[in-house]
């Protein structure tokens, strides 16, 4: 149920849609109009809005810190544990060597999860490397990882999750490494949340999370196909930018970067694509 | 470009040689626009002439998708080519009326189905079925024995009319290699019993041989629109046949055929499959709903209009399929256009196929097949998740088909707080044909409990519900026992509530700073709506004895006094005891209750907001705001204006627009300032956030301070330059269009959107007399048309407007286009 006259024009559409995608990079092409207006309509009549244009006057002045709550309703915070895991796979038994060879701070093993929602990439991260600690002896790992969610920002440090983040999780491994914290509901065990740290960034405002040092390694997954093509191509430079040269690049599988950006060149890792970060 | 912003001031005979040329540009926007220009600049002969042109076909397109963009107008032109002896003319004029879908066309049309050039006939046939007319079937069947091009056309068109006549035919031609395809779409658009015969034989002849996701897909189309018929009939053999090949795809690899199969099975009644068919769709709706969540929310865009066109009980409601593969009757009306009814059932149910998730957006309605099997509503309700909805969404659309109180224990089942507005909306419309005097046990504290659970935007959608029963809601709030509800014992004699007396409009506050307000209308008496509907009748609504036990309820959650006034205010307590009660109501919880009663209007007038506004406007001016826009209280304009500006919050620029409060322009103004400057006054800073909001509802109250405000905003380059163009432009007088015709080569394209509804607006039409621009929705484009004396229309003027025609962003060239075109 919606106010009535509560209709997104056509004008309305263009000018939220120029906004979201100067802040966030996100892209609302015409057959995401309604999409859009649904996301956004539950906020206009919280505020007791009676246009969508009130609304992005609201914005525009970033009265009451408005653009900060926009991420949340405009993101994508569909994540779960162990997604497309020959990509994470790859990445430690075939990259790792080099990795740690060519490592930006000797001993450390530095990655970036860009656009982590909830967690869920960044924990499976650390969970896939302490299954081979083996491999990463003689290395200290650290992830950072940020999002421009705030929301999702606070849960991914609270690391409690429902049904829907195991929906690929094998019972055992989630008896392994999580809690049972109430019905349908588990906490990652404090062992495994050492060595990450989550932040509020924005991947087209490359301050919010370049580093002292570079990464070694950026997993920025199923988060730049909702970009607009001017956000892709700065998300391509910002990533240059933080990562070491020779530092690898990891996309989902529906992304590519192709043509996107100089700076890097594409390599095959087993089955996965992996764009490696060129120059000095 | 140089060249399309000069079409306009042309001569004729070297518009027409540019148009020519610039038909051919490489970029598809220029040929756009040079389309749209020369649709409106051309003479019809001359666009005419090159649908003869037999050695240029880019030109004869042109000519084409020229009389196309004329429209209406273009009608008696594309007759009169009917008669042409070229047939390739005769051709063009058939497109152009299949285009144009006149009615006026068929009997024109029908005159050159017999056309000795197949391509005319063709495309004849075709535009017939377009025009769904159903008096043109006799016409069409004559061509399903004709010559193959001819019969692919006449499968399509007999398909567009849903003729049920062509049902035979369309049968023997399934097993066509090349027309079987396109004869099963046919069959399953026009839908019935035969077709479905025909297409369920078809699938158990052939399956595995065939595309099985799209011939069940069509399959269950047919199925899902099949007419009330009756007794499930499962155990005949061949429905058991059917039902055993559609059960063993319910667990195929491809999720479109477990989702068609599901849906068969449902359709067809009453089965042992039935479980199975519910878990293959469940699932796949929170799988949907599972994964991308942005991608999954398109789902939000079909579930709504899957409720919108639900209808009620109408079209649907069918059991079973009585005697698919025997010779029942088919009981649907005749065809298209003879008294038949179009897509029998199915027009009422709106989104097919899968049923996507919905992601944090809401969850998608019910799949068709659901729909016509109101026996499967109890058992849903008794669910939690996709299934539970579903049971709310399907009890809302078959009322009688379910007793409230298995709604009402579904809902006393679920938490609120996770409810999404699908979900809310299904639950009122539920509760709202709950008759108030079957008021089942209970259902008071369950709709106290959804109430506080809810979160704050979603409350107000409960509030028809809240009145409904508001008797029961009331007496629970002053701490009484919820009554036991008599038994409906003989639906004859329904026990009518006694209508409360309505309340009194208040005395208005003695207060000298508040005038004597108008008086206001009574507010409307309730409970006497004809929705209370008849007393079931039908021998299928189950006792209330069989229904389910309600399950013992949460404990309501302690009321808060906030929410226990604002309650009361919407269950009709008199608005003077409201207001007493929200002002004993400590200062955060009263601003609070304020706001969400602000709608309120007897309440709103009731309090004191002249000593609040004088003693405390930091506190109170928000508020005041907000009920002043909300309840259109003028009187509360000249207390909110003697608010200091240092003190201005967003409601206050908003309320003053929803007003159109003239004598606000120097407040606002005071609050706008001027960027980079220090404030003109010493005790207003600079309010940066809020100029968007001053620039916009200086727009809209218009006037010639605002606009003399408006015009500087709009030349200082800042980021609000853009919106106070937009501004100017919804309050413009002919005064303004110098700027606006200077400005149509900003950078910005909102801009040049200000500059094309200017232009546009006062381009050769009678200039403005000076209007109080009361913008409504936010688009320039919905300002008022100005009217007045005096001209100010140039030759200048249009050739900006053909310029901004060929801008190269399509909002801001269909706008000018818009003004040049009309």
């Amino acid at each position: 149920m919606q106010q009535p006259g509560l209709q997104l024009t056509d004008e309305e559409f263009l000018l939220l849609g120029e906004l979201i995608a100067d802040q966030l990079g996100i892209s609302f092409p015409d057959h995401k109009r309604e999409l859009l207006a649904a996301r956004l309509r539950p906020r206009l009549q919280a505020l007791r809005l009676r246009r969508y244009y009130d609304y992005y006057l609201q914005l525009a002045g970033d009265l009451d810190g408005e653009r900060a709550r926009l991420a949340e309703l405009v993101t994508n915070h569909e994540s779960y544990f162990f997604r497309e895991l020959e990509q994470v796979d790859a990445l430690f038994d075939l990259a790792l060597p080099d990795l740690k060879a060519a490592a930006a701070t000797p001993g450390m093993l530095r990655l970036l999860c860009a656009g982590c929602a909830s967690g869920e990439e960044a924990y499976t991260l650390g969970l896939c490397a302490r299954q081979r600690f083996a491999a990463i002896a003689g290395s200290t790992l650290t992830i950072d990882a940020f999002d421009v969610d705030a929301s999702r920002v606070a849960m991914a440090r609270q690391a409690l999750y429902g049904p829907g983040a195991f929906r690929v999780t094998p019972g055992e491994l989630r008896a392994r490494y999580f809690t049972p914290r109430g019905p349908e509901r588990w906490e990652l065990k404090a062992a495994y949340r050492t060595g990450l740290r989550f932040y509020w960034g924005n991947i087209v405002a490359l301050d919010t999370f370049a580093p002292a040092v570079p990464y070694d390694a950026v997993f920025c997954r199923n988060v730049l196909i909702y970009f607009s093509e001017p956000a892709l191509h700065l998300a391509a430079e910002h990533f240059a930018e933080v990562l070491r040269p020779g530092g690898l690049l990891l996309l989902g599988a529906c992304e590519s970067l192709i043509g996107m950006s100089e700076r890097f060149e594409t390599l095959r890792l087993g089955s996965s694509i992996a764009y490696r970060r060129i120059g000095k | 470009m140089r060249l399309l912003e000069a079409l306009p001031a042309m001569a004729l005979g070297e518009r027409g040689a540019q148009v020519e040329l610039l038909v051919r540009n490489p970029s598809p926007g220029i040929r756009e626009r040079v389309l749209h220009l020369g649709a409106n600049l051309l003479p019809e002969e001359r666009i005419a002439e090159h649908l003869r042109n037999d050695h240029d076909a880019v030109l004869r397109n042109a000519g084409l998708e020229m009389l196309k963009l004329r429209g209406a107008r273009s009608f008696q032109l594309a007759v009169r080519l009917l008669a042409d002896p070229e047939p390739d003319v005769v051709l063009q004029a058939v497109l152009l009326l299949d285009h144009l879908r006149d009615p006026r066309a068929i009997e024109p049309l029908r005159a050159v189905l017999g056309h000795g050039d197949l391509n005319v006939a063709q495309a004849a046939i075709l535009a017939i079925g377009r025009l769904g007319d159903g008096r043109s079937i006799p016409d069409l069947l004559p061509f399903l024995d004709a010559d193959p091009w001819l019969q692919m056309a006449a499968v399509q068109a007999l398909g567009d009319l849903r003729s049920r006549r062509a049902v035979a035919a369309l049968a023997r031609m399934l097993g066509d290699p090349v027309i079987g395809a396109l004869a099963a779409e046919a069959l399953a658009r026009i839908g019935g019993l035969t077709a479905s015969r025909a297409l369920a034989a078809l699938w158990l002849g052939r399956a595995g041989q065939l595309d099985d996701a799209a011939l069940l897909g069509l399959l269950a189309h047919a199925l899902e629109g099949l007419p009330r018929s009756g007794a499930a009939v499962a155990d005949r053999p061949a429905i058991a046949r059917l039902l055993a090949s559609l059960g063993e795809r319910l667990a195929d690899a491809s999720p479109e055929i477990r989702a068609a199969a599901a849906r068969c099975v449902l359709a067809l009644g009453p089965s042992a499959g039935d479980e199975a068919a519910l878990a293959v769709l469940i699932g796949l709706a929170e799988d949907g709903e599972g994964s991308h969540g942005a991608e999954g929310s398109e789902g939000a865009e079909g579930s709504e209009g899957a409720e919108g066109s639900g209808g009620g009980e109408g079209g649907q409601g069918v059991e079973g399929v009585a005697g698919i593969f025997e010779d029942g009757e088919d009981r649907v009306g005749g065809e298209g256009g003879e008294g038949g009814e179009l897509d029998q059932g199915r027009a009422s149910i709106g989104g097919e196929g899968l049923p996507s998730g919905a992601g944090r957006a809401g969850i998608a309605g019910p799949p068709p097949a659901l729909r016509r099997r109101p026996d499967l509503i109890a058992g849903l309700l008794r669910r939690t998740g996709t299934a539970g909805v579903w049971g709310l969404q399907l009890a809302a659309l078959f009322p009688r088909r379910v007793a409230p109180a298995a709604v009402l224990g579904a809902l006393a089942a679920s938490s609120a707080a996770s409810w999404t507005p699908e979900t809310l909306a299904a639950a009122v419309r539920c509760l709202a044909r709950v008759p108030p005097a079957q008021v089942p046990p209970g259902l008071g504290q369950a709709l106290l409990r959804i109430y506080l659970e809810l979160p704050a935007e979603l409350r107000p959608e409960l509030t028809p519900v809240l009145r409904r029963f508001r008797t029961a809601l009331r007496g629970l709030l002053a701490g009484q026992p919820e009554e036991t509800s008599p038994t409906p014992a003989t639906p004859e004699t329904p026990k009518i509530p006694e209508t409360p007396k309505s309340p009194e409009i208040p005395e208005p506050s003695k207060s000298p700073d508040i005038p004597e307000p108008p008086k206001s209308p009574e507010i409307p008496e309730p409970s006497k709506s004809p929705d209370i509907p008849e007393p079931p009748k039908s021998p299928e609504i189950p006792e209330p004895s069989k229904s389910p036990e309600i399950p013992e309820p949460p404990k309501i959650p302690e009321i808060s006094a906030v929410d226990r006034v604002v309650l009361r205010a919407l269950l009709g307590v008199r608005p003077r005891e409201v207001a007493s009660e929200l002002l004993l109501l400590p200062l955060p919880g009263r601003l609070s209750a304020i706001v969400q009663l602000a709608g309120q209007r007897p309440v709103m007038r009731s309090l004191p907001w002249s000593p609040w506004l004088r003693d405390a406007p930091e506190v109170y001016a928000g508020a005041a705001a907000e009920a002043a826009a909300a309840s259109r209280l003028p009187e509360l304009l000249p207390l909110l204006r003697a608010v200091p500006p240092r003190l201005a919050v967003p409601a206050m620029p908003r309320a003053f627009a929803e007003l159109a409060d003239g004598d606000a322009v120097p407040w606002l103004l005071e609050v706008l300032g001027t960027p980079g400057a220090p404030a003109t006054s010493a005790e207003t800073p600079p309010r940066p956030e809020l100029r968007p909001l001053v620039i916009e509802s200086l727009g809209r109250i218009g006037g010639a301070a605002a606009r003399r405000a408006l015009a500087a905003a709009a030349l200082d380059r800042t980021p609000e330059s853009r919106l106070a163009y937009r501004a100017l432009a919804a309050c413009a007088t002919v005064e303004e269009v110098p700027l606006f015709r200077a400005a149509i080569t900003h950078p910005d394209w909102y801009v040049r959107l200000a500059c094309a509804e200017v232009l546009g607006r006062f381009a050769g039409r009678a200039a403005a007399q000076p209007v109080a621009g009361r913008g409504t929705a936010g688009s320039p484009a919905a300002a008022p048309p100005v009217a007045g004396g005096g001209t100010s229309g140039s030759p200048e003027d249009l050739a900006s407007l053909a310029r901004l025609a060929a801008d190269p962003v399509p909002a801001v060239a269909h706008r000018a286009l818009f003004f040049l075109e009309g």
